[in-house]
């Protein structure tokens, strides 16, 4: 974590008032700006083609092959129910993103429309208490605060490693 | 000395080396801390070992000179003696002299019995302080040389070459890449560049295989003395015969297997093989015999366990299933003997009435066949009744790299093990029937039962009806499982290949319908199907329509 953060800190500069700065990726989901931490995103890619993989649930788009290794393509709007309302087709897959993530133990990739950017957040700019988050903590543990950028815009932080452990995914995935 | 004898010697012989340095080191230690009891545990353990091996390697010198060593180590463990004293030197020395005789295990003249040491290590164990100190004094010249032994070979983790049999995999994938991109581009230079790569690649993918493979005998040396024992417990009278014990196979596969292997060869014994009053009644050998063999065949081992003792009812086996409640007897009724054999290896089934220490306590057949399965192998069963009863394991020699029948279902390409395969037929429509919405072929005497795969992969609820089946000829691949067989309607054969199958990764290790995917040359994504599971979750469905 230290490293990172000096890392971060070199980029950035110092921040004023010498916090800690984070460094995520951004990308938009529905209709909102989500970001993850940088370290566990391995790589931003074209989609590359799916296959399909028979008796998953929809969400999962099924496997493609990223540098040689097989993982497995989620799509994350249609996991947390997000897909606006007037898309009725998917938007096609080749022109979109996949953010490629490193779970410790596996690979996993999710697909984006439009092109990720990344965004150095400091702890101040971070919301970690707010009562939406709270709320929605009950619900579902992944969210784990609201950033504000200098342009003023808001950003969903997501613990990526609990949005991929949750257990429904593996067993709605089970035949 | 045949090859056989010479790899067993050279496998002793680094073992051996290995555990001499081991003991060296463990005596100094000891020698700093005396009271050390993990130390003298280890060098009990590791003498005891020694003595054994080279027991039946015949090395009587080393055989005798451990043993006694081991009663000395074995004396201090219980208290009897300290390591101090006079006591160390001789050991020391002793311990020197095992080193000499594993350093020249190749020169007879040197592989003689050292009296003055076996006889002092006697006097340690019952105390003639004296007479030791007498032997000090006239010890002969040292036996240590002072050049050092390295051993020729080394060891090598099961680990790293796991690793480097899935880095091969990933050279066989690339390789395929050149070789479809070669046939594309048709540049000759490019085609000699592949073709000399792809020789090499075979050769390293070959070279890998085979440092992981062990002959079977490593397991089946153990077998003579669990039969004896379990024999003597059944009272019954047990001849056992191996066949092939220096067929070879995956370490991995062997390790998996050693388990079941024991629980089939107690099944037989325990259930398959009468006493030996009831063998002569019926006019057989008082003797029971027990045959294990294994032999090799186009990337497959075959293990097969035959008795010949009282074999299976298939009648029996139906009543039984029928009471249990797992089939109805109009379903009995249509099974064949060999089905009914099948059901053994549906969960819950014990044949077995009587419980004893070694079989009948409900683990029964059902672990061995998922065990077995989970290997991609699969096991069958042969029997008569009165005559004797037959398992034969068929294994993958290697678990990672797989010999495959590729095909296509809807714009996939999937993938199924030659182990799990049948035959491959090709039928027009007139010979596929609908029976009570079970899709059957009718085919010389015999009836299969038919998935259509296209509908059982992709759609929602599996019903098969004549209306999806648009083709005039089909191809069907026929698989085997619980000694039934299923034809898998496929839309369109491909070809057979060697694949390097991947384990699924989270989140679609749950879905079992897979036992891992490839990668094509052609970089598309393949699934390799899991027949095991396949067939049970078709079963399932099917058993859930139908009223029992």
């Amino acid at each position: 974590m230290e490293d990172k953060d000096s890392i971060a800190l070199v980029q950035e500069g110092k921040s004023k008032k010498n916090e800690v700065l984070y460094q995520f990726v951004t990308f938009k989901l529905g209709t909102e700006d989500y970001a993850v931490s940088i370290e566990h995103v391995k790589e931003v890619t074209i989609t590359p083609k799916i296959s399909k993989m028979p008796k998953t649930p929809p969400f999962i788009k099924g496997v493609a092959s990223v540098r040689g290794d097989l993982i497995a393509i989620v799509d994350l709007e249609e996991r947390f129910d997000l897909k606006p309302a007037l898309k009725i087709k998917d938007a096609p897959i080749a022109d979109s993103f996949t953010i490629v993530i490193d779970a410790d133990t596996y690979t996993i990739g999710f697909i984006v429309t439009e092109m990720p950017n990344t965004l150095v957040l400091s702890e101040s700019q971070i919301n970690r208490s707010a009562d939406v988050i709270e709320k929605a903590r009950l619900k579902n543990k992944f969210i784990s605060g609201l950033g504000k950028t200098n342009d003023g815009d808001l950003v969903i932080l997501l613990d990526i490693l609990k949005v991929l452990s949750a257990k429904e995914i593996s067993q709605i995935s089970s035949v | 000395m045949n090859d056989r004898e010479k790899e067993y010697r050279a496998i002793f012989l680094a073992e051996a080396q290995q555990s001499y340095d081991q003991i060296s080191t463990d005596i100094v230690k000891l020698e700093r801390d005396p009271g050390n009891e993990q130390v003298v545990a280890e060098i009990f353990r590791l003498l005891h070992n020694m003595k054994a091996n080279a027991g039946t390697m015949e090395l009587e010198a080393i055989a005798e000179l451990a043993h006694r060593l081991e009663n000395v180590f074995s004396a201090i463990r219980n208290g009897d003696i300290t390591f101090e004293g006079s006591k160390v030197n001789l050991i020391f020395k002793a311990v020197d002299y095992l080193g000499y005789l594993i350093n020249n295990i190749a020169k007879p003249r040197v592989q003689q019995h050292n009296n003055e040491l076996l006889d002092g290590l006697n006097e340690v164990i019952s105390g003639g302080e004296d007479r030791i100190e007498g032997l000090q004094s006239e010890g002969g010249a040292s036996v240590v040389s002072n050049k050092l032994h390295l051993s020729d070979s080394v060891s090598i983790s099961l680990k790293k070459l796991d690793d480097l049999l899935n880095l091969v995999g990933e050279l066989i994938i690339s390789r395929d890449h050149l070789i479809s991109f070669a046939e594309i581009i048709e540049n000759q230079q490019i085609k000699v560049i592949t073709q000399s790569l792809s020789r090499v690649a075979d050769s390293i993918q070959e070279t890998v295989m085979t440092a992981r493979l062990v002959t079977v005998s490593s397991l089946f040396n153990k077998f003579p003395r669990i039969i004896r024992d379990i024999a003597a417990k059944e009272k019954k009278v047990v001849n056992l015969v191996v066949e092939g014990a220096d067929t070879t196979i995956d370490r991995n596969v062997l390790k998996v297997i050693s388990d079941i292997m024991i629980h089939l060869i107690r099944n037989a014994i325990t259930h398959g093989i009468e006493a030996p009053q009831d063998r002569k009644k019926q006019k057989k050998k008082e003797e029971g015999s027990l045959k294990i063999s294994a032999s090799s065949d186009k990337g497959l081992v075959f293990i097969s366990i035959s008795d010949d003792g009282r074999g299976l009812n298939p009648k029996a086996i139906k009543s039984r299933a029928v009471e249990k409640k797992m089939i109805t007897s109009a379903k009995a009724r249509s099974l064949t003997d060999n089905e009914a054999l099948g059901l053994l290896f549906v969960p819950g089934f014990s044949m077995a009435d009587k419980v004893t220490e070694f079989a009948g306590r409900g683990v029964g057949l059902d672990i061995v066949k998922s065990v077995i399965d989970s290997i991609g192998g699969d096991l069958k069963i042969e029997s008569e009744v009165g005559k004797g009863t037959n398992f034969i394991m068929s294994l993958p020699i290697s678990m990672a790299v797989k010999a495959a029948l590729l095909f296509k279902v809807g714009e996939n390409n999937f993938a199924l093990p030659l182990l799990n395969i049948h035959s491959v037929v090709t039928v027009s429509r007139r010979s596929i029937h609908t029976i009570a919405g079970v899709l059957t072929l009718e085919r010389k005497d015999e009836t299969i039962e038919l998935i259509y795969m296209n509908d059982f992969l992709f759609k929602e609820e599996y019903q098969t009806s004549f209306i999806n089946l648009k083709r005039e000829i089909m191809d069907i691949v026929i698989v085997w499982y619980n000694n039934k067989k299923y034809g898998l309607i496929v839309d369109q054969l491909l070809r057979q290949q060697e694949i390097m199958i991947k384990p699924l990764q989270k989140p679609l290790d749950n879905n079992h319908l897979f036992s891992g995917i490839t990668l094509l040359g052609s970089g598309e994504v393949c699934y390799v199907l899991d027949v095991a599971n396949a067939t049970k979750i078709y079963e399932q469905k099917e058993s859930s329509l139908q009223i029992y």
